[in-house]
């Protein structure tokens, strides 16, 4: 008998009957044996052992921060990225009219240049932003390292 | 399948709802690390908490399950390191004093011990795998989804996640004992 497919495998690792058949191939298939090892190992000897009790679930949603008020936070967000655009677009063009190298590059040059260094400034912000982690009360665990 | 905006919205009752779908890849991770039950209802917390306040990062192309699996090992993995460089301070100091006797933590048997250490590797070598493979592997045996059902999740079709199931699975047979298959 050939060696039954994962799935099987993973069938009977979860429970599910075994044919006297196949059961006497896995007895005797070192393969198997692994595979069916592994999977018991991922699989756990039960499911209720690792369900929490109700208990803890409440605890546990009990001591989540609220959830930010979207509608203020797009306005909030929407408002500094346009006004780090323009920073970084003033900047830019300041930039390359105080040091005098408008002559060097044409003015659609420094203007796409201006352009993408004030997109570049809003994209940091926006990605410093996505990370930044939201109020919580100060009852979050610490990072991990 | 899970609602990602409303899962990165951080509604709490959908919260709970993820907490109840996924609770069990959670909870094999802590069992392996916590020494006692007070500690794994700790780790339970933290990892949770730790979810909630993250849930901004979870991408679209990943599967919850995978996420929430990798996010519980590494903070139980920095959890456990700091708690065994805490102890091994701590022993340090009590030797110096003279009292390590008295104050000796009792220590649970070897064997119990040995099997603990054995599921942290699994879990270490779990996250290590190629992200379709862990999250197949989460989904299908620790959650124990059944097949279309993780298929759906992970966007894929039924035999890829076979053999995404499949490669982990061999991958991680070294690790158990059974001797790694390429």
């Amino acid at each position: 008998m050939n060696c039954p497919d994962m799935e099987r495998l993973i069938e009977i690792g979860l429970g599910q009957a075994v044919a006297p058949e196949l059961n006497a191939h896995i007895q005797a298939c070192g393969s198997c044996q692994a595979d069916l090892r592994t999977i018991g190992a991922l699989a756990g000897s039960s499911a209720e052992e690792r369900e929490m009790s109700e208990d803890l679930i409440s605890q546990i949603i009990a001591g989540l921060p609220e959830p930010d008020t979207p509608s203020r936070l797009d306005w909030a967000r929407g408002i500094q990225l346009c006004l780090t655009w323009g920073l970084g677009f003033v900047t830019a063009v300041v930039s390359v009219v105080g040091t005098g190298s408008i002559g060097q590059v044409s003015r659609q040059t420094a203007l796409l240049l201006a352009v993408g260094f004030g997109g570049v400034c809003a994209l940091v912000n926006l990605r410093a932003g996505l990370q930044r982690e939201p109020a919580n009360g100060g009852n979050s665990p610490p990072e991990p390292a | 399948m899970v609602d990602r905006e409303r899962f990165r919205e951080g509604d709490h009752q959908y919260f709970e709802e993820i907490i109840r779908d996924h609770q069990r890849a959670v909870k094999a991770v802590c069992l392996s690390y916590g020494e006692s039950d007070d500690d794994v209802k700790d780790l339970l917390q933290e990892v949770w908490a730790l979810a909630y306040k993250k849930r901004r990062s979870f991408r679209d192309d990943g599967s919850l399950g995978g996420w929430l699996c990798r996010l519980a090992t590494n903070h139980c993995t920095d959890d456990y390191r700091a708690r065994r460089a805490e102890r091994k301070g701590l022993e340090g100091f009590k030797a110096r004093e003279g009292l390590r006797d008295l104050h000796r933590r009792p220590r649970d048997p070897g064997e119990e011990l040995d099997q603990k250490e054995a599921e942290r590797t699994l879990w270490k070598a779990l996250d290590a795998l190629p992200d379709k493979e862990r999250e197949a592997i989460v989904l299908r045996l620790i959650e124990g989804r059944p097949p279309k059902e993780v298929a759906d999740e992970m966007k894929i079709g039924k035999a890829s996640v076979r053999s995404n199931i499949s490669r982990g699975i061999r991958r991680l047979r070294g690790i158990i004992g059974g001797g790694a298959e390429k």
